[in-house]
């Protein structure tokens, strides 16, 4: 328990720190700065700024999580630097010019997919969170933070253990991240679009928006449930361990120790989540593909 | 490029306006079987009227079998709506530009459709 109580802090602080360190760079992508004109230009602008402000929002917030270094708020806070990455960048989207006048156009053509990766990794790292934190609540003892087993003539405890205490935080913060997510993916599919003439513009901030509010979410996500799943996992094993150690008769022998079983599974799970939030760091376009040969209009 | 224009000062209520093209477009083969129109959202946004605006114009291209929406494709111009004949189709051409070179609004030269179909002498457009 000492050595696990000096290491998962600092492992956790890792988890935390490396990651949003890497979005820095990898959600600060803007469009390339080949703008054609004027309007062009502004696009271009607005899609950098917003880049800009969720990385700056992001940056801010992991330091206020970091100087706090409580147990709590390292728990949550990648999941918070995510709603507020989310946030930021969808008010900047609700800023872009609406239409004025009377007599308004628009072009008949759907918006442009969504980068289905970065959807799939965001869906996936979120029910895989949800999964978790339940799994957690469900093994904890009552005080929500251990693992306890019992045993007629003596107890084995090993803490921390994401139980209620953590996992419940989690799960709100997961679920305002997803209202906020969601809140942003229609805040970009409802932003009016550019004239006809900058239709690649247009399609290229709408992906490249789109991209980053799928990959703060995905990302802030899975390092959530690396960082969970590596202290469920040490715990496991280690009670594992333990209750081998100390022939408790609750005790099993590898590898039917489904507690050491489970133990490794979740240091795979961790890393698969770290390769994937590093993947997701990289991963989805800033260019839309290029529009379809436009039909000739017919009477307008 | 397909356009829908809004005219948010005209008589006609802005729902139907995006009807009557939606459907005009389906009718001269510029919206073709299958093809996706955009999101109530989208288009909503694009022509910064409210959602309840498209909702209804979608609601009522629906109605008439031009259009269906299902929840993984949206809305898309339904299977068995086809262009009409070329021959109609190149008259309503030749119309619309007679009708521009002659000074006549969108209105009128659909009034004076609409009459011609009703088979009576057409309204007075005061030109």
């Amino acid at each position: 328990m000492s050595v696990l109580a000096v290491v998962a802090p600092l492992l956790s602080l890792l988890a935390v720190a490396v990651p949003l360190l890497l979005v820095v760079g990898a959600v600060g992508r803007g469009l390339p700065r080949d703008a054609s004109d004027e309007v062009d230009r502004a696009a271009r602008r607005r899609v950098r700024t917003a880049s800009r402000v969720s990385v700056g929002v992001a940056v801010v917030a992991t330091v206020v999580v970091l100087a706090l270094g409580d147990d709590l708020p390292l728990a949550v806070g990648p999941l918070g630097i995510g709603v507020l990455a989310v946030v930021a960048a969808t008010l900047l989207e609700r800023s872009w010019p609406r239409p004025a006048g009377t007599v308004r156009t628009a072009a008949v053509r759907p918006r442009p997919a969504a980068p289905r990766f970065l959807q799939r990794v965001w869906v996936g790292s979120a029910a895989s969170l949800a999964v978790l934190c339940l799994g957690g609540m469900l093994l904890s003892a009552p005080d929500g933070r251990s693992l306890e087993v019992h045993w007629a003539g003596g107890a084995a405890g090993h803490s921390p253990f994401p139980g209620w205490r953590y996992s419940l935080p989690a799960l709100v913060a997961l679920a305002v991240l997803v209202l906020a997510t969601r809140w942003g993916l229609r805040t970009v599919e409802g932003r009016p679009a550019l004239d006809p003439a900058h239709e690649q513009v247009d399609a290229d901030a709408r992906v490249t928006s789109t991209a980053r509010l799928l990959r703060a979410a995905a990302v802030s996500t899975l390092v959530t449930v690396a960082a969970f799943a590596y202290v469920a996992g040490s715990a496991l094993a280690q009670m594992a361990q333990t209750l081998r150690m100390n022939q408790a008769p609750v005790a099993l022998a590898p590898p039917f120790d489904w507690r050491q079983d489970l133990g490794f599974a979740l240091f795979g799970v961790m890393t698969a989540a770290v390769v994937l939030a590093l993947v997701t760091l990289g991963a989805g376009p800033t260019r839309a593909p290029a529009p379809a040969a436009a039909a000739d209009p017919v009477l307008r | 490029m397909t356009v829908l224009t809004v005219d948010l000062d005209a008589a006609e209520p802005p729902y139907e306006q995006l009807r009557a093209q939606v459907a005009g477009h389906i009718a001269t083969g510029a919206l073709r079987p299958g093809d996706r129109l955009p999101t109530i959202r989208a288009l909503a946004g694009d022509l910064g009227v409210a959602t309840g605006t498209v909702a209804r114009a979608y609601r009522e291209l629906e109605a008439t079998g031009l259009v269906t929406t299902r929840r993984r494709t949206g809305t898309v111009v339904a299977s068995g709506t086809t262009a009409q004949d070329d021959t109609v189709r190149s008259a309503a051409r030749d119309f619309a530009g007679l009708a521009r070179r002659h000074g006549l609004t969108e209105v009128e030269a659909i009034d004076l459709v609409r009459a011609a179909l009703r088979g009576g002498p057409g309204p007075a457009t005061g030109r």
